[in-house]
């Protein structure tokens, strides 16, 4: 635990965690219910399904949770149109607040690589790094994508009477193979760059507790500090450390989403590799 | 019994009770001396061959019930007339009396067994029972009654019975079968219109299947499943796979190559139709890869198939015939009913859907190709530069000794290599 002297600063507000549980726990139930089916062939796939109560079980609680998906989607996007009336469009979508993909971030991608390799400084990074975003659209396009190609296998009868038959094929490769890609990359690269990473393993609890320390955010987002500082606003964003009960919280909590994702990217990889 | 008859047809001297009571005694009579109906040439012989005088002794308790009760001995042992016997005409001859049967035995694969000195080989007895109580076929005490027959033929053709055959499905038949949808039939429920054994391997004239005479033979199958099955053989008649047998016989299906013959179950259970769609794939393999690869596919591999699609749900069962053909539940004119049985109010549209895709194949669906190259290309691309970011960042932290945290590295600022370069971080950027 850190020292009594120790500074809170808010990073996420309840409304991103509550969201942002909404999203691990929908995530991890699409996954195993989606990954039993796609991998029927495995024994694995088949002992899932069983646990999970067969497969029309799975189908049940994959619609649920996909319910859970949509909701959350749309929650989060009424917080885009809150921050688009409040602070305006140009800083809801552009600049160091905004989590749109700009050329700042092209550019720190390429010193951050150069600085893994020892050629250069790390790149002073603001609220939201490049991997950061990357997660963050990876999350938004892929429920985009999965959503509506998951609405068509939901409803297929529906969709084909205004659209080709042959959309129902594309539905099934593209929901599949997206999926396929955010459970890799969630279970992967996103734990590692988040939790796993040496600087951070096991865990970061900061999407649980919503706080960082003064140094975290010293270190780890020198700019958004020095922003924070300079404009008198860090004062403003200043907390108290979390209750004790949200650490355990978010240490169980943690630990099995990542024991969960860890173990079915180890079964789809052995089923990629094995055949 | 003619003798009785005759007393109590005498009227007069009896009243109805001593009647009564002399029928009653004589029964008793008759059941006590045990040999009531013996021919008389068989009761000079039970004076011999009876408890245990002389060897070979008879046990003659069902001598009354059975059908050869009243024979003379020596219908069947020959020199049973003389005395002393000659050994080597004592031995019992069913042909006298059962001649067709006794010449189809000895050409059956029992019979050649038989004479080619096999132990193990089934004689009459085997089967019928001991010729002393033996009883018709038709009493459902017999051993050969139509429910009782396949727990006589078990007797050899069950697990760890047989030591001279090395064939699995001879040897373990009768396991096999009791689980089957006939044995069941036969055996749990007791319908006599449940296929047993010989309905199928025929009787006394017994032949392995190698045999072009035998009724599982492949040329026989269907006219033996038909037997019984007449509207399935009917459907068959018509399909294609009936076409694909006229043309090639060893090649072409029959009723086995999908329903495994002592298996045969009820296709309505999970594992029955997966094994029937294992047994389609046999032929039709690259159809069921791709129909694995869709969502009927995946759930009934999962042990579900109530709800989705199986083989035959589309191309029909027994009359499957190519899309190309009008009758075909597949075929153009009869595709959307087909669709319309399990999604109620598909339109034309939805019949467009493929359920044998192969987006793999470039020139058999170039939009699906491009969809699917497209996205393993981006999954590809993906993992490929993030996995490549992880590692570097892996080695980075590590080698740099990051793993310490971010808020110890104040503490002992002096030798933490972390805060050093921090330090030349901030240098590096207020330079720019």
């Amino acid at each position: 635990m850190p020292a009594e002297s120790t500074r809170y600063f808010v990073r996420f507000r309840l409304y991103h965690r509550i969201l942002h549980i909404m999203v691990i726990v929908s995530f991890l139930g699409l996954a195993l219910t989606g990954m039993s089916l796609k991998f029927s062939g495995q024994d694995w796939g088949v002992w899932l399904s069983w646990v999970m109560g067969g497969p029309m079980a799975s189908r049940f609680l994959h619609r649920l949770f996909a319910v859970v998906t949509f909701l959350y989607f749309g929650l989060h996007v009424l917080w885009i149109i809150r921050s688009w009336i409040k602070d305006g469009f140009k800083k809801t979508f552009w600049g160091p607040d905004s989590i749109m993909p700009q050329f700042i971030d092209i550019k720190q991608m390429f010193q951050n690589v150069k600085y893994f390799l020892g050629k250069g400084p790390q790149p002073k990074f603001d609220k939201y790094t490049y991997w950061e975003k990357f997660d963050y659209f990876a999350v938004f396009w892929g429920v985009a994508i999965i959503g509506s190609t998951g609405l068509v296998l939901w409803f297929p009868v529906l969709f084909a009477h205004f659209l080709p038959g042959i959309l129902i094929n594309a539905a099934v490769i593209v929901h599949s193979d997206e999926a396929l890609l955010a459970v890799g990359f969630i279970f992967t690269i996103h734990f590692f760059n988040t939790h796993l990473r040496p600087e951070k393993f096991p865990m970061d609890k900061v999407i649980f507790t919503g706080r960082v320390t003064e140094e975290e955010l010293k270190n780890e987002r020198p700019a958004e500090y020095e922003r924070l500082v300079a404009s008198g606003r860090l004062e403003k964003i200043e907390t108290t450390e979390a209750k004790h009960w949200v650490y355990t919280a978010a240490r169980i909590g943690g630990f099995t989403a990542v024991t969960i994702g860890l173990i079915l990217v180890i079964m789809i990889i052995y089923a990629l590799i094995a055949g | 019994m003619d003798r009785l008859k005759e007393c109590s047809l005498k009227p007069g001297w009896l009243s109805v009770r001593k009647l009564r009571i002399l029928l009653f005694s004589s029964c008793m009579l008759a059941i006590a001396v045990n040999g009531f109906a013996l021919s008389k040439e068989a009761d000079t012989c039970m004076a011999c061959h009876s408890d245990n005088s002389i060897a070979p002794t008879v046990d003659i308790s069902m001598m009354d019930y059975s059908k050869h009760g009243s024979l003379d001995c020596s219908l069947c042992h020959a020199d049973a007339a003389n005395l002393p016997h000659d050994a080597a005409k004592m031995k019992a001859d069913c042909s006298t009396c059962h001649p067709t049967e006794v010449t189809e035995y000895s050409g059956s694969v029992h019979g050649k067994a038989m004479a080619a000195g096999d132990k193990e080989a089934a004689s009459c007895v085997s089967c019928h029972g001991d010729g002393h109580s033996i009883i018709a076929a038709k009493d459902p005490s017999s051993p050969v009654y139509h429910v009782n027959l396949p727990a006589t033929c078990g007797q050899c053709h069950s697990k760890g019975k047989l030591s001279s055959s090395s064939n699995a499905n001879v040897n373990n038949a009768f396991d096999i079968y009791t689980d089957s949808i006939h044995g069941k039939g036969a055996m749990k429920s007791g319908l006599l219109v449940s296929a047993n054994c010989s309905d199928c391997h025929g009787s006394h004239a017994i032949q392995p299947k190698s045999d072009p005479g035998s009724p599982i033979n492949r040329a026989n199958v269907t006219t033996t499943c038909g037997s019984c099955h007449v509207n399935v053989l009917k459907d068959w008649a018509l399909s294609a796979h009936a076409e694909a047998f006229k043309k090639d016989p060893v090649k072409g299906p029959v009723c086995s190559d999908c329903h495994v013959a002592h298996s045969v179950n009820n296709v309505q259970s999970a594992k029955a139709l997966n094994a029937l769609m294992k047994a389609c794939s046999d032929c039709h393999q690259g159809e069921f890869g791709t129909y694995r690869d869709t969502f009927h596919g995946e759930v009934t591999q999962l042990g579900d198939t109530s709800r989705v699609a199986s083989c035959a749900s589309c191309h029909g069962a027994h009359m499957v015939l190519p899309t190309v053909d009008p009758r075909s539940p597949t075929s153009y004119k009869n595709l959307l009913g087909t669709c319309q049985k399990c999604h109620a109010g598909a339109t034309a549209a939805f019949t467009e859907y493929m359920p044998h895709a192969e987006p793999e194949d470039a020139k058999k669906n170039p939009i699906l190709h491009y969809i699917w190259l497209f996205m393993t290309c981006l999954l590809l691309g993906v993992f490929g530069f993030f996995g490549l970011h992880t590692i570097l960042w892996l080695i980075h932290s590590l080698r740099t000794g990051k793993h310490r945290r971010g808020r110890d590295a104040g503490k002992d600022a002096g030798t933490n290599q972390e805060h050093k370069e921090n330090t030349e971080n901030k240098e590096g950027t207020d330079a720019r």
